[in-house]
């Protein structure tokens, strides 16, 4: 590798501990950002995907939860072994993140200037009027119209898309290397999230700066990341290059993502839904996580649990079987195959039965 | 905001009125009236005082004088005539500003007399233990909440439990206690103690604030762990903000709102509680004169010093709701 990554996150374990026993919440979990990278990190609630990333900021409320192993290096520096102002100069700074909900995430009682200059101060060492000018001209990068006006602002006086652009504003404030979006459109109706990706790709272009992404939409990923990491029951399952992955996805539980959202191409496919549930994590178990809801589940599933391997040129995935989506698709037609022929012989029956009466 | 004031306002009329309604009922009820005396009276003595202060008139309404009016002054002085009863009149001059005399001074001496004197009295009484309760109370409060299940926080807890649950004639008499035996500080009998400030208003003021101390305590440290799980909190610390400027600039002022709401109905509370805490520590405020009054049946007095109690609250709680958008700007605009 030319460059060293901006962010690589080894081994990261994350642990909570409840009345019920210590929950699992990130095993093991292993992945890099390079400079001006957008990663992509895809998976359902309770995956560990918001755990992680809070744990890249040292943020994970403590206790109940604790990194229990594994490195962050930012920049070469290892941020578990920060102290906490080490790490508060580095958070907002740095390192800055943008979460999920903008309705809840500004504090109600301050004026909108307030909360987006007392970062510029704390670590531009502005004084405030020039952190006013720079959030005045924050607001404007992000098309706020009259910033100077709406800085005098309360939150509740901007609406939800409003209220994400100040979020993206206030995170860019000091020009970080890594923007962490934990989610930044799922809390906004359709067409604001698709000029809040707008916004986040112009944005990434002009300043160059690293993001990962955090979704739960597989279709946000595509038209923003540049490679992908797949997290089920806080574990990295697959991860490639956004186009290796969407067009050949290797692990049973990326197909089954894949496979629950309608294409756009034209290609008419069957929707199917995965079944069943994600795991608890809080049982520690050998078998692979995914292995009750796998439609390719065999034996070896049962008592073995898969670890990341190359499956092509920068593209891990971790199963222990060469599944691709082509598979998935006969498994598919071939159980809906089944399903006719039960309901054929159970209608041929009621029909000999009505004959015989 | 001047049309909310001027609403809130016009709707306290009803509320005094319904008020005094409530109490000149009750108080007719109680068996007894202000002229007796341990010995016998002669009953045309009560029969000369009744008559002096209007007792001897209906309570409610005067139908014979609104017979006797309508024969022959017409309809208009008819009504006035029905209304020539006891409470009527009183309403009348109430309105006017003129609480009648007190009863205790045979009529030398007015209730707005007794109230101008009494109450500055019970008011420093009750602003110390305010101050009290929310310099104390208040911190104690975020201290709970931010060291919360350490010592700091069981100590807080323990604090707002007695203050909650003891009763203030039992901290109030142990407090007096103490006070004589162990530091031989004898109860003051002097009155003019009372007049300004001074040192002797912090025993019975104390007492006072402990209930509503206590409960700001636990308002608060409810408050700030709700305000400390908020999403903007998380926001504040992922900007790199030490704790110092989250807790001071992000936290309180959020946790501040459910503690104003209460202090409107603690600001009654306290006025209401003078009422034992002043005949404890024998403060000669207004909630002793209204104790005294009842057991004398000095029925202006009982009226005027709760009409004047029910005007304060009324107040305070239009005050409370106005403070609401200073600290709230969601409430300011709306």
């Amino acid at each position: 590798m030319a460059e060293a990554p901006l962010l690589e996150v080894k081994n990261l374990q994350v642990q909570f501990k409840t009345a019920d026993g210590v929950v699992n919440a990130v095993n093991n979990v292993s992945f890099s950002v390079n400079r001006g990278e957008t990663l992509g990190i895809v998976g359902e609630s309770g995956s560990g995907k918001s755990v992680t990333s809070l744990s890249i900021m040292r943020l994970i409320p403590s206790p109940p939860g604790k990194i229990a192993g594994g490195q962050i290096l930012f920049d070469g520096d290892n941020l578990v072994d920060f102290s906490e102002s080490e790490m508060r100069k580095i958070r907002g700074n740095r390192i800055s993140m943008i979460f999920q909900d903008p309705m809840t995430s500004l504090n109600p009682v301050l004026r909108i200037g307030k909360q987006m200059t007392e970062s510029l101060q704390l670590h531009m060492g502005m004084t405030a009027k020039q952190a006013r000018n720079r959030a005045i001209d924050l607001l404007s990068m992000v098309g706020i119209p009259a910033p100077d006006k709406r800085l005098d602002d309360f939150p509740h006086q901007f609406s939800g898309g409003m209220r994400q652009r100040v979020m993206i504003a206030m995170g860019l404030a000091c020009n970080p290397e890594l923007l962490i979006a934990d989610e930044p459109t799922t809390a906004l109706d359709v067409t604001i999230q698709a000029q809040i990706l707008e916004l986040l790709n112009r944005l990434k272009n002009e300043t160059g700066t690293a993001i990962i992404f955090i979704t739960h939409d597989l279709g946000v990923v595509a038209g923003m990341t540049d490679r992908v990491i797949v997290m089920y029951a806080g574990r990295v399952v697959e991860q490639a290059s956004t186009n290796e992955l969407f067009r050949n996805p290797r692990m049973p539980y990326t197909i089954g993502l894949l496979d629950s959202i309608p294409r756009l191409d034209g290609i008419q496919t069957r929707l199917t839904p995965i079944p069943g549930l994600p795991p608890d994590l809080l049982e520690k178990t050998n078998r692979c996580p995914f292995a009750p809801r796998c439609d390719f589940v065999q034996e070896q599933c049962w008592i073995e649990t898969p670890s990341l391997r190359q499956v092509a040129p920068d593209h891990t995935a971790a199963c222990l079987f060469d599944i691709d989506r082509d598979q998935r698709q006969v498994m598919a037609e071939k159980k809906i195959a089944e399903e006719q022929a039960v309901l054929d012989a159970a209608l041929e029956d009621v029909l000999a039965h009505e004959q015989a009466s | 905001m001047i049309g909310f004031i001027i609403r809130r306002v016009l709707a306290m009329i009803p509320v005094l009125f319904l008020v005094a309604l409530i109490t000149f009922f009750l108080m007719k009820q109680a068996k007894g009236g202000p002229f007796d005396q341990e010995k016998e009276v002669a009953p045309s003595t009560i029969a000369l005082l009744n008559r002096k202060f209007g007792l001897d008139k209906p309570a409610w309404l005067n139908t014979a004088e609104f017979n006797n009016r309508m024969s022959s002054d017409g309809p208009l002085a008819a009504v006035r005539g029905l209304f020539d009863s006891q409470f009527g009149n009183y309403m009348l001059n109430a309105v006017q500003g003129d609480l009648g005399p007190t009863y205790a001074s045979k009529g030398t001496e007015t209730v707005q007399d007794k109230i101008k004197q009494t109450f500055p009295i019970s008011l420093r009484l009750g602003l110390i233990s305010l101050t009290f309760a929310l310099v104390v109370g208040f911190p104690l409060g975020i201290l709970g909440a931010l060291r919360q299940n350490t010592i700091f926080d069981y100590f807080s807890l323990i604090i707002s439990t007695i203050g909650f649950s003891v009763p203030t004639f039992v901290t109030g008499l142990v407090l007096l206690l103490v006070m004589s035996k162990v530091f031989g500080v004898a109860p003051i009998k002097d009155p003019s103690v009372w007049e300004g400030f001074s040192m002797s208003y912090f025993p019975p003021a104390i007492i006072l604030g402990l209930g509503t101390m206590a409960y700001i305590t636990r308002l608060t440290r409810s408050s700030v762990l709700e305000v400390k799980r908020q999403d903007y909190i998380r926001t504040a610390k992922a900007k790199g903000l030490g704790d110092r400027v989250v807790i001071m600039r992000h936290i309180l002022r959020n946790s501040l709102i459910p503690v104003i709401t209460i202090l409107g109905p603690a600001v009654a509370g306290l006025v209401t509680g003078s009422f034992i805490i002043e005949s404890v520590f024998r403060v000669p405020g207004i909630g002793s004169e209204f104790i005294g009054a009842i057991g004398s049946r000095d029925y202006s007095m009982i009226m005027g010093s709760t009409l004047f109690f029910s005007l304060l609250v009324a107040l305070g709680n239009i005050m409370v709701d106005l403070s609401y958008g200073l600290i709230d700007p969601r409430i300011r605009n709306s």
